[in-house]
């Protein structure tokens, strides 16, 4: 069989399988699931495995070739005003086409969706902006994430409390599956033409700075419109009886992402096209490859979608509530790490960004390292957010010195190191968080009785958290690991001087012996 | 011809094998206290156009140089492809290259736990060059057409590396960024005899006068296994 599709199948099942096995095991033993909810489960998993592998092609063709092109010329064109406009149309088009903030805003009734949609747009397009700047005039990233994290910590004093997680989420949230490989690519492209030493480090960062924006932007509108209260509507759980019900759930559930996929795809499309007319950096066989990137990513999404939401987010949901309202709640935390530890692999742009750490860095950090790190990072993070349900403890607790050790360590680590983790704070923080583990941890919080808006949420602040710190650690070990192995070598026994042996004088005087 | 090169007693051996696998691969000279290796990333060309098309013609390589001492060419090679399974088509290539200097301190670190059996050995390779790697540094981009060019006069595969151009007499500045072009450089294995048929080919197709800007050279190989050529 073809090798880059067998590669490709393998990595799908290999990252929903597992989640899959869990939810199983966990179904025939001590929550028993009503079929139903079962079948909605396995039939999404199938879906889920081949929107992954549609996905990860499509990305690998259309979204990464797209961005490395648009990033590269736009250095290339030397052009600043076009780069820094470019930029921030960019940002903008890609968070407002994004789904994942058309949920966010409804979350918040008292103020109207459309200030959020475009307030949030605006802070992505400035950081992007921020961003092309940083890389052009090599500002150190640590430096400006920890000044604009700071802010952020300094406007969390006067934003109203239950705005917090909702504000750090929407972090998390605005960097979905389109928009993260895309702006990774950005970020790639533009340090691909630059021959500076740093043109390593300065390939990640850019998602990292882009969840900045959201989480300014929505704590400044807690503060403007100073709502009583943001709101949360839990899903409903549908009813699913029999095989036909599920059929149904899947048929109402594949136009609504279709439209969804088509407006978030639509305008990368666009300006793409638009980039192509003005600076013609394509031919033709690289322009045929990227149309059929982007259809399969637009079958990818759909599928992944469908499955995830129809199909996961119920599981999700009972299973929370099945263990929190049982004898053993306790068990939350064990059971949570371990569906946390497998859950990131199943998460779209988590591959894309794995892949573009081992390109960009020849290998030196192979992908199933970052796959690892990631794990046990989201895995310590469902863990937090189990505590909280739980006990009911402020967020503010987790998130102070969480982010306090990942900017004390963005300071000792490599700075290729810093950039990657912060990136992938927000790909660890995408559609399965939303559909499955923010389900689990609501059904969870609604059976213990805990405030569904204080307690529940922020688990995606803190999916998005605990990855700085353990990439950052694992660049720390690295750094370690390198220290060692770049010990001078000591030559025993010298005997001879270390000239140059050229083997064809050395042929010579061979024969004239 | 060029036998002086043949006698060169260290040689670079080149493995390509899939992404992942380079560290097996070191593991092998590893055995053999063979110490230096260097891996860098390339990308396997695609099959057919339309395989391209659908995104599944290109497959992730490892490439991996290492240094070895001449005398055990046969053996390390037969042991790779044995352990890596090479013989079958599409597990990767292995190929020598002659050297013509290298550092003697060096050499003396590569040969320290080498068991030679008898003096002549270490010389008297019997060998000639019946291979070429021919290199075409192009525009970034530009691969399909070399490659396209090259098949067309018998090439059977090539491998791409990504590299930059550096050493521009005026390099241009964008802010604290200074913009070195992206290039690739398409490596393809080939016969001595069609060498030139094909290296004018891909002069034709992606040359100094084309957009792709191809400089190509060619490189003497002295052993290949993994493909047929």
């Amino acid at each position: 069989m073809n090798k880059k599709l067998q590669e490709k199948i393998k990595e799908a099942l290999s990252s929903v399988i597992p989640i899959t096995a869990i939810v199983f095991i966990l179904s025939i033993t001590i929550t028993p699931m009503p079929i139903g909810t079962l079948m909605l489960f396995l039939t999404g998993a199938v879906l889920l495995i081949l929107g992954m592998g549609f996905f990860s092609l499509g990305a690998d063709i259309s979204m990464m070739p797209m961005g490395e092109g648009i990033g590269a010329e736009v250095v290339k064109s030397r052009n600043i005003s076009l780069a820094v406009i470019s930029f921030f149309i960019m940002g903008m088009l890609v968070t407002i086409a994004e789904p994942d903030l058309q949920v966010l805003a409804t979350q918040v009734p008292s103020i109207p969706d459309i200030a959020i949609i475009l307030t949030v747009a605006a802070g992505v397009g400035i950081f992007l902006v921020l961003a092309l700047l940083r890389a052009l005039f090599a500002i150190r990233l640590s430096y400006l994430l920890i000044f604009f994290y700071i802010i952020v910590f300094a406007l969390s004093i006067f934003t109203p409390g239950s705005f917090i997680p909702v504000a750090f989420d929407s972090g998390g949230v605005t960097t979905g599956p389109i928009t993260v490989p895309f702006i990774m690519a950005l970020g790639i492209g533009l340090a691909s033409i630059s021959g500076n030493k740093d043109s390593q480090e300065n390939s990640f960062g850019l998602v990292a700075l882009c969840s900045v924006g959201p989480i300014l932007a929505v704590m400044l509108l807690g503060i403007f419109y100073n709502p009583s209260t943001a709101n949360y509507e839990a899903a409903v759980v549908p009813n699913v009886f029999t095989t036909k019900d599920v059929a149904t759930q899947f048929a109402q559930g594949f136009p609504i992402y279709i439209k969804e996929v088509s407006i978030a795809l639509i305008p990368i499309a666009v300006f793409f096209i638009l980039f192509q007319l003005k600076f013609r950096s394509f031919r033709k066989r690289q322009l045929i490859k990227i149309g059929v990137g982007i259809i399969y990513t637009f079958i990818g999404l759909v599928l992944f979608l469908t499955g995830v939401n129809v199909g996961f987010m119920p599981a999700g949901q009972f299973l929370g509530s099945k263990i929190a309202s049982s004898s053993y709640k306790w068990l939350l935390i064990p059971l949570g790490m371990v569906i946390g530890y497998y859950i990131v692999a199943a998460e779209p742009a988590v591959h894309v960004l794995n892949k573009q750490v081992e390109e960009i860095s020849d290998g030196a950090i192979p992908s199933q390292v970052m796959q690892r790190s990631l794990s046990i990072g989201v895995a310590v993070s469902v863990a937090i957010a189990m505590i909280r349900v739980l006990t009911g403890i402020s967020i503010y607790w987790f998130l102070i010195p969480g982010y306090a050790i990942a900017l004390i360590l963005a300071l000792i680590v490599p700075k290729i190191f810093t950039g990657i983790a912060f990136d992938s704070g927000g790909v660890a923080s995408g559609p399965m968080t939303a559909t499955f583990l923010l389900p689990f941890v609501v059904g969870a919080c609604e059976s213990v009785g805990g405030n569904i808006l204080n307690d529940a949420f922020g688990v995606v602040a803190m999916v998005a958290m605990t990855p700085l710190i353990t990439i950052q650690l694992l660049g720390l070990i690295y750094k370690h690991k390198m220290s060692v192995a770049n010990l001078p070598e000591r030559v025993d026994n010298i005997d001879i001087s270390d000239e140059i042996i050229d083997f064809e004088e050395y042929e010579e005087e061979i024969s004239n012996e | 011809m060029n036998k002086d090169f043949c006698k060169a007693f260290v040689k670079v051996i080149v493995t390509i094998v899939d992404r992942g696998k380079g560290q097996r691969v070191a593991d092998i000279f590893m055995a053999h206290h063979l110490h230096f290796h260097y891996v860098c990333l390339g990308l396997g060309t695609a099959g057919s156009e339309i395989l391209d098309y659908f995104g599944i013609g290109e497959t992730d390589k490892d490439v991996v140089f290492s240094l070895i001492p001449a005398f055990k060419v046969p053996e390390l090679l037969d042991e790779i492809v044995e352990k890596m399974q090479i013989k079958k088509p599409g597990h990767g290539i292995a190929f020598t290259m002659p050297l013509s200097g290298i550092s003697a301190l060096f050499t003396q670190a590569l040969m320290k736990e080498q068991e030679i059996k008898k003096e002549g050995e270490v010389l008297n390779m019997e060998c000639d060059i019946k291979y070429d790697l021919i290199l075409t540094v192009i525009n970034h981009g530009y691969s399909d057409q070399v490659m396209e060019a090259a098949k067309k006069v018998g090439a059977t595969g090539g491998t791409i590396l990504h590299a930059r151009e550096i050493g521009h007499e005026e390099t241009e500045k964008f802010f604290g960024i200074s913009i070195h072009p992206e290039k690739e450089i398409v490596a393809i294995l080939v016969k001595r005899e069609t060498k030139h048929d094909i290296m004018q080919a891909i002069s034709q197709a992606a040359g100094i006068n084309t957009p792709a800007r191809g400089l190509i050279l060619s490189l003497p190989v002295d052993n290949i296994i993994g493909i047929e050529l």
